[in-house]
């Protein structure tokens, strides 16, 4: 038995699999699923070892936009990044264009705006992957109807020590938006100017944004998470989150809607949200550009897409996504899908600067005395 | 029956076949042993270094669990704590400041607040089962000591638990607890591709992890796999790591080898079974030679020899058999030579004419064969010589008042002359091993007509060989003086022959034999090489005929 081993051993050809390596900053459970997806592609495609580096987003960062093809120090072959880096990569000649009968297939499967977030000067320069929208998630037990705008749900009546409502401050991605439906937004709004808008923003949610608390629990770095945990605990009645927080509420199995972000005040016309699209871009010295390049595409096929985001907690980009089972798998989801239909797509020039701009005017509203940005508050008790 | 497999040839090539294979085999044995035992020791050294690498990081970990346990146990010994939103942020802070996924705090057997990360530090999973739950480590905690432990749960989350106890003044008594998921992560973000890992708490798996590269191969049941305990906790747990090499680090090591000695062997079986065969063969030769030597002496072929070609026992055996078949055939010629000795008393032939006969029918046998019409081999030729020198040796039994009759025969007398072909015959036949020359003596007398005797052949019913005999001793009568007659010219005889050709003689024959006449006329030799008087040599018992076997 060992010597017909042995020969067995002997005679299965020597395989050199390919090997790719995939920076990204997606970790714990969201790092396996996709390398669960991608091993099941590998298995089907060609024998290709696909290893994924979980680094940071900021070291992502800098990994990958200070990647120079001609040095190719630091040598990387697929990366999952946000769109808003494509532009830049496209410049510095870091990532290969998608061939044309990719971007024919990707016409067919991808939804308009995620192909849109993924192009350059009409060149498509990456695959798309997943996209993260903010909408409205509300706790049905405490609002009967969905409230026609955020001033209409801080006046909702809400029992002691509930919050009303939770909102991060400093992702502008959440705020402007709103600021923007509300207001006209200059395309070239200087801090100041952005401050301003901030101040009668508060204001015009009186006297919700007066506590202290609050406004603490919207300026804090960790809002995502202290937010989805006092919703969960029933202290937070709604808070403007991405599907993110949909793990967590879910596994505690939290009653919740999501809807789309509600108009600021009555008549004032609803926010468009800012989709941020994350796509996989294949590096310009990959050496297996084809392969790598095939596999990045298998991802966006209906199905795949879908169980992947899923498990992410993030929206499919494939167009045809399917309603059904999203619905069946997560209801909350579909609310963000719907968000996602109305959402657009900022260019990456202005998001940066937008995000600049936006820091400094968050800055300056902190720099204020308490009392004259909203008023005296309270410490609340929860 | 001999059979192939039973030859020396047969067993001499294998036994170079299976030499050669046994050899290669252990070569390729000794080879693969040093390869195995050079892989086993890479395999070694990166599952050494791969439970170094865990280890480390299940202990910074834990480190960075118990700094972040005894930060907040610190900052909680002066500072009021309650389920606040800003005390709620604070805790937050520090969670994702240190990236823990949870920070619970405990006064007594209540809890006061806690903090945790999205998932999976928010999942039920990750709280704490306190005290009541853990009795030995709820002693502990409830002496004062830090502590730290794994929380297990029956399906679901494994977390690595620190806690310590604050000391907040009076009787009050508060616990930290901070929570960190064991994550498959923290198998596969270190194990080298190929790579399975399983962490155990306790007995109990509670990741399995494979670093994608190593596929399933046909050497998986060959990698070398370890399992360690590489950290043991306060509450007595032990955590362990099984660690199985990639396979495709024996499989890259040892494919190429064995197929190498494969090939090796394959080779080398080839090269070992062509030149056994061909030593073999040449070894065999001789024996071959001897074989078929007494072979053709078995079936008659008395000039049998044997080239002698080796020096070794084998040329010693060829000698002897040369020897043996020389002292056969001269055993035989004796008889020959004593026979033919008998006729010429017996019938008043002279030596001179039975020279005569037996040349003539061999230089006429050479003449039909540079005509192409008939093909004779030294055996055969022997045979022939046989033939001519004993074609009337049945006369020995003809009384000489018959045989030298000066008058007509009675019937009795002339059956009895009729009859001496028939005797002639039966008398070599007894010989032995020269049954054709009998055959050819017994039709000597017959005519191409059919009008001779005994058995009235006719045309090619008659031997060749008989038919040449009865032209030349004829042609010899003819032309050589009796006691009882004249010499005829050698122009009438020659007319003679061709006026009974077609009916005494064979034309063909009459026409060889005339072509031997005339070549004699003109003084060309017919014959120097196969009828140089062969019976001239038996006289003499002096000659040897050499002839290989045919």
């Amino acid at each position: 038995m060992g010597l017909l081993l042995l020969v067995s051993l002997a005679c299965s050809a020597p395989r050199e699999p390919v090997s790719l390596s995939l920076l990204t900053a997606l970790s714990g459970s969201d790092a396996a699923a996709l390398q669960e997806h991608l091993n099941a592609i590998a298995a089907t495609v060609e024998p290709v070892t696909v290893r994924l580096h979980t680094v940071p987003l900021r070291a992502l960062e800098d990994t990958v936009l200070a990647f120079n093809p001609h040095t190719a120090g630091g040598r990387w072959d697929l990366a999952v990044v946000p769109t808003s880096w494509i532009h830049r990569l496209h410049q510095r000649q870091a990532i290969l264009e998608v061939p044309n009968h990719h971007v024919l297939s990707l016409q067919q499967t991808v939804m308009p705006l995620a192909l849109l977030a993924t192009s350059v000067q009409g060149q498509v320069m990456g695959y798309p992957l997943s996209a993260n929208v903010e909408a409205l998630v509300l706790n049905p037990h405490l609002f009967p109807h969905v409230p026609t705008s955020l001033a209409a749900l801080t006046r909702t009546p809400l029992p002691p020590g509930v919050l009303p409502l939770g909102v991060n401050l400093r992702d502008p991605a959440q705020v402007l938006p709103l600021l923007a439906s509300w207001e006209t937004l200059p395309p070239d709004a200087t801090p100041p100017a952005l401050a301003q808008l901030l101040r009668r923003f508060l204001l015009a949610l009186q006297p919700a944004t007066a506590q202290r608390d609050l406004f603490n629990l919207w300026m804090t770095s960790t809002a995502p998470a202290v937010q989805a945990q006092l919703f969960a605990e029933g202290r937070l009645a709604a808070l403007v989150s991405g599907p993110q927080v949909l793990g967590l509420l879910e596994t505690l199995q939290k009653p919740l809607v999501v809807t789309p972000l509600p108009a600021v005040c009555e008549g004032c016309s609803p926010p468009k949200p800012w989709a941020r699209v994350t796509a996989v871009v294949v590096s310009n010295v990959c050496p297996y550009p084809d392969l790598a390049q095939q596999l990045a595409l298998e991802l966006t096929t209906l199905e795949r897409n879908v169980q992947l985001n899923l498990a992410m907690n993030l929206l499919p980009v494939a167009g045809g996504a399917d309603e059904s089972q999203i619905l069946a798998k997560s209801p909350a989801l579909f609310g963000f899908q719907r968000a996602l239909a109305s959402a657009r797509v900022l260019k990456a020039a202005e998001l940066s600067e937008t995000w600049n701009a936006w820091e400094k005017a968050l800055a300056l509203v902190m720099q204020e005395p308490q009392q004259e940005r909203a008023g005296s508050g309270q410490r609340g008790e929860l | 029956m001999r059979t192939f497999r039973s030859s020396i040839l047969y067993q001499l090539t294998f036994s170079h076949g299976l030499v050669a294979l046994i050899l290669s085999l252990a070569l390729g044995v000794v080879a693969t042993s040093i390869v195995w035992v050079r892989t086993r020791a890479v395999e070694g050294q990166l599952l050494d270094s791969s439970f170094a690498l865990i280890s480390d990081q299940l202990t910074a970990q834990v480190r960075r669990l118990e700094e972040t346990r005894d930060g907040v146990a610190r900052v909680l010994a002066s500072r009021p704590l309650a389920y606040t939103t800003n005390d709620l942020i604070w805790l937050h802070e520090i969670v994702g400041y240190t990236d823990v996924d949870r920070i619970e705090v405990f006064s007594d057997l209540r809890k006061l607040i806690e903090a945790y990360a999205l998932l999976p530090g928010g999942s039920p999973e990750a709280a704490t089962q306190w005290l009541p739950s853990n009795p030995q480590v709820a002693a502990l905690l409830q002496a004062g000591q830090p502590v730290t432990w794994v929380q297990l749960r029956e399906k679901g989350l494994t977390t690595l638990k620190a806690g310590v106890q604050v000391f907040k003044g009076g009787s009050v008594r508060w616990y930290v607890v901070v929570t960190l998921a064991l994550q498959p992560s923290l198998l596969t973000s270190v194990l080298p591709t190929g790579m399975t890992g399983v962490l155990f708490v306790g007995d109990r798996p509670i990741h399995q992890g494979q670093q994608a590269g190593g596929g399933r191969m046909a050497a998986d049941f060959l990698a070398l796999a370890r399992r360690e305990t590489v950290m043991r906790l306060d509450d007595d747990t032990s955590i362990g790591l099984e660690l199985t090499a990639p396979p495709h680090l024996i499989h890259e090591a040892l494919a190429p080898m064995l197929q190498a000695g494969f090939l090796l062997v394959l080779v080398s079986q080839l090269l070992a079974l062509l030149l056994g065969h061909h030593f073999a063969r040449r070894l065999l030769s001789p024996l071959h030679d001897l074989l078929e030597g007494t072979a053709a002496m078995a079936r008659g072929h008395l000039t049998v020899r044997l080239p002698v070609r080796r020096q070794d026992e084998l040329g010693e055996l060829t000698r002897e058999f040369n020897r043996m078949a020389d002292e056969i055939r001269t055993t035989y010629l004796g008889v020959i030579a004593t026979l033919a000795e008998v006729v010429e008393a017996k019938s008043h032939y002279t030596r001179e004419h039975i020279e005569r006969v037996e040349r003539l029918t061999m230089a006429t046998a050479q003449v039909l064969e540079e005509r192409g019409w008939a093909r004779w081999s030294s055996h055969q030729k022997f045979i022939l010589s046989v033939a001519a020198i004993l074609h009337d040796v049945g006369k020995i039994q003809i009384g000489n008042d018959i045989l030298n009759k000066p008058g007509p025969l009675s019937g009795s007398e002339r059956e009895e002359i009729l009859s001496h072909p028939e005797v002639g015959a039966t008398i070599v036949e007894r010989m032995g091993k020269l049954e054709r020359a009998a055959e050819i003596i017994r039709a000597c007398h017959e005519h191409y007509d059919g009008s001779g005797y005994p058995r009235g052949l006719k045309g090619e019913e008659i031997p060749l060989e008989a038919r040449i005999i009865l032209a030349v001793d004829a042609f010899d009568a003819m032309t050589q003086a009796r006691p009882y007659s004249k010499a005829r010219a050698l122009e009438d005889a020659i007319a003679e022959l061709r006026a009974e050709a077609g009916r005494q003689f064979d034309p063909v024959v009459v026409e060889a034999l005339i072509e031997v006449v005339r070549r004699g006329q003109q003084g060309e030799a017919v014959g120097t090489r196969d009828s140089s008087g062969f019976y001239r040599s038996l006289a003499g018992h002096s000659g040897e005929v050499a002839a290989t076997p045919s």
